[in-house]
């Protein structure tokens, strides 16, 4: 597909890579609405894109918001689901006589953020492609976590089943000419990283990356753009990760 | 000889919903069939627009939910079924 001109809605566009993504891809001629449940911050500025918030995790208010966008800007072409919240906890942690295992609110809420907000937006946008014959894309954004990354039962978890939506979403959608393709990136040099890791935590992550380094949204970029201009690219998962195996 | 376009609708019909071609009458819906469910639907409606060249819209396809209901919507779009 060409972008050129069309319309990506870029979910958790206010984030560190969603901003990047949206940027990039307006630079190659598409049309971006941002949809983020926050509100712009000196840390996450104002995008030059139209804004909707909207928390992602309640179907009604998706509904609602949808309908604005589709109102002000047209029919969604490509999706790009990037909305999500990182969480490491492990699954049982003796130190803390309070909470001796994974805490079960936290658990909620990394599911609705990553897996139930990525399966409202997707159903949605998907049915307006059927009905009105767009032969459409869902870009899913997964992570090197889906491999089982020890500490993140929740987020794991929930980009794994990010990954299979994927799979069954391309064998679903594709008779429509609908394609769901997922991206998996490592660990990226963005300031949520930086502030979610330690220094030292970052340079063991270098060292057992056989790139040595960490990977750069423009490289995110990259994938993205792959997805969305190989027609025949469908039901898989596009792992941008230096070669990092957890 | 090629089949004619009512006979390539019945076996395009019996098929996809595996059902017996004698089956294919006009008063079956979806209602009546286990194996006519959305998934099957949506694969009948790409089906039929590939085989026939043509392009369904989207009250059309909510709309064929029976056999003499897809049938009269190919008839209006000048296709014997």
């Amino acid at each position: 597909m060409d972008p050129s001109g069309k319309l990506v809605i870029v979910s958790g566009g206010l984030g560190s890579i969603g901003s990047s993504l949206a940027d990039s891809l307006a630079e190659i001629g598409a049309r971006i609405a941002v949809l983020d449940i926050h509100e712009a911050t000196s840390a996450s500025p104002t995008p030059p894109h139209p804004i909707y918030h909207v928390d992602l995790a309640d179907e009604h208010s998706v509904a609602s918001v949808l309908e604005d966008l589709v109102r002000d800007l047209g029919e969604p072409a490509i999706l790009v689901n990037c909305a999500g919240l990182i969480h490491s906890e492990p699954l049982v942690n003796i130190t803390n006589p309070n909470q001796r295992h994974h805490s079960r609110e936290t658990w909620d809420a990394v599911l609705r953020s990553n897996l139930t907000a990525t399966f409202n937006l997707s159903s949605q946008v998907a049915e307006r492609m059927v009905m009105k014959r767009i032969r459409g894309l869902v870009i899913n954004f997964s992570s090197i976590s889906a491999q089982g990354n020890p500490g993140q039962s929740a987020y794991a978890a929930a980009k794994a089943g990010v990954e299979a939506l994927t799979k069954v979403w391309a064998r679903e959608l594709g008779p429509f000419g609908i394609r769901s393709v997922a991206i998996a990136p490592g660990f990226i040099a963005t300031s949520s990283t930086e502030a979610a890791l330690t220094k030292e935590a970052i340079a063991d992550l270098k060292r057992r990356t056989p790139l040595m380094r960490l990977g750069t949204t423009e490289e995110i970029f990259s994938a993205v753009r792959f997805a969305i201009e190989n027609d025949y690219l469908t039901g898989t998962t596009i792992a941008i990760n230096g070669g990092l195996a957890l | 000889m090629k089949a004619s376009s009512s006979q390539r609708f019945v076996n395009l019909i019996s098929e996809i919903l595996r059902i017996s071609p004698q089956d294919v009458v006009d008063t079956i819906g979806m209602d009546d069939i286990s194996t006519w469910d959305s998934l099957s639907h949506m694969q009948l409606i790409v089906t039929i627009e590939s085989d026939f060249g043509i392009e369904l819209s989207a009250d059309e396809i909510v709309g064929m939910r029976t056999i003499g209901k897809i049938r009269e919507v190919l008839h209006s779009k000048g296709i014997e079924a």
